[in-house]
């Protein structure tokens, strides 16, 4: 005997309850359930689907399916690294690597005519800060109108974008400490390279985890589950 | 699963020579093959399968394709090229362990 829809939705709101909140992940744990309470049923036809679903939640352990959600965002973690760092070291390749070197030396040269590191570079790192944080209001937004109109939710998008760059971003600030410290009066030339270049490379990481692999995800994921793309 | 520590280390090489027998296949239908094939002996927990399945796919080796199947989605899982390459490794490291342990645990059978 094959499930019924009304029961398949029960196993989704079932796998909710026991906090999987996400759909990717849902999914899976929804056939796996289905599949064995259809096995149950061939060999014991008597037992309710309740019964038979409560029988094969058991078999997950005490943890039900923290087990698998936790192990889930840890790998999904890992791959998202390796994932923004392959498109990072392509930025390093001709012809995208001239563009890079060429922003860093206008910033020097920049920083050069102004005769000043901490005050430009600290500018710059706000056009950064500003731009990203817009970019990634916007992001985060849509996905979260998708949500409401879908009532799904999906936990590679939450990990990409819990997948944390942010203590890096002390970094920049320490820079512009420093060229002050280092500065006085002083315009110091190997202050000014050494920012031109961290700046560039940090705005380049930003500009990776939210507009490239972002898309990329979201074109992997519409490839593998259909609903994704319906939903986007 | 049946004397868990023991067949922990290989759980990981179970899931790709079956993936690699049978082209691809979602979660349930490895539990059921393998205690299929080993005559109820060795059975794959959940807890343990799911998170196997998704640090393999997590490290590139599997790759999953999702259908609709009976009003719900499957997810399939087969072996990329990378993982048929490491497929084969992993079987000879367990097939020279296996061999290892024999000498051991039965000294005279081995030669």
């Amino acid at each position: 005997m094959k499930l019924k829809e009304q029961q398949i939705d029960r196993l989704y709101q079932f796998t909710r309850q026991h906090f999987v909140e996400w759909y990717d992940l849902q999914s899976e744990l929804v056939d796996h359930l289905a599949n064995s309470i259809e096995d149950r049923w061939k060999e014991n036809p008597k037992l309710t689907f309740e019964e038979a679903l409560q029988l094969e939640f058991k078999k997950f352990g005490i943890f039900g399916f923290m087990d698998v959600v936790e192990e889930r965002q840890k790998f999904l973690g890992k791959k998202y690294a390796r994932i923004i760092w392959k498109y990072y070291k392509e930025f390093f390749r001709l012809p995208k690597i001239l563009l890079t070197l060429g922003a860093m030396y206008a910033l020097y040269i920049l920083s050069e005519t102004l005769q000043d590191t901490q005050i430009l570079y600290l500018c710059v790192l706000g056009i950064i800060g500003v731009v990203s944080s817009f970019e990634i209001y916007k992001v985060t937004k849509a996905q979260r109108l998708r949500e409401k109109a879908t009532g799904k939710k999906w936990l590679f998008e939450q990990t990409a974008s819990i997948f944390d760059i942010y203590p890096i971003t002390f970094l920049p600030v320490q820079i512009v400490n420093l060229s002050g410290a280092f500065g006085d009066a002083n315009w110091n030339r190997g202050t000014a390279i050494f920012g031109a270049v961290i700046l560039v490379l940090f705005a380049l990481l930003l500009y990776v985890q939210w507009k490239v692999i972002h898309k990329k995800m979201s074109e992997e994921m519409g490839r593998i589950y259909p609903e994704y793309e319906i939903s986007k | 699963m049946k004397n868990s520590q023991l067949y922990k280390g290989s759980l990981n090489t179970i899931i790709m020579k079956l993936l690699g027998e049978n082209g691809r296949m979602y979660g349930y239908e490895i539990t059921q093959k393998v205690k299929e094939i080993t005559k109820g002996e060795l059975n794959i927990t959940e807890g343990a399968l799911y998170p196997a399945l998704h640090k393999l796919e997590a490290e590139e080796l599997l790759d999953v394709e999702v259908e609709k199947v009976d009003n719900r989605l499957r997810k399939y899982y087969k072996l990329t090229e990378s993982g048929q390459t490491e497929t084969v490794n992993r079987l000879a490291e367990l097939e020279e362990f296996i061999k290892n342990m024999q000498s051991i645990v039965n000294p005279k059978l081995s030669y």
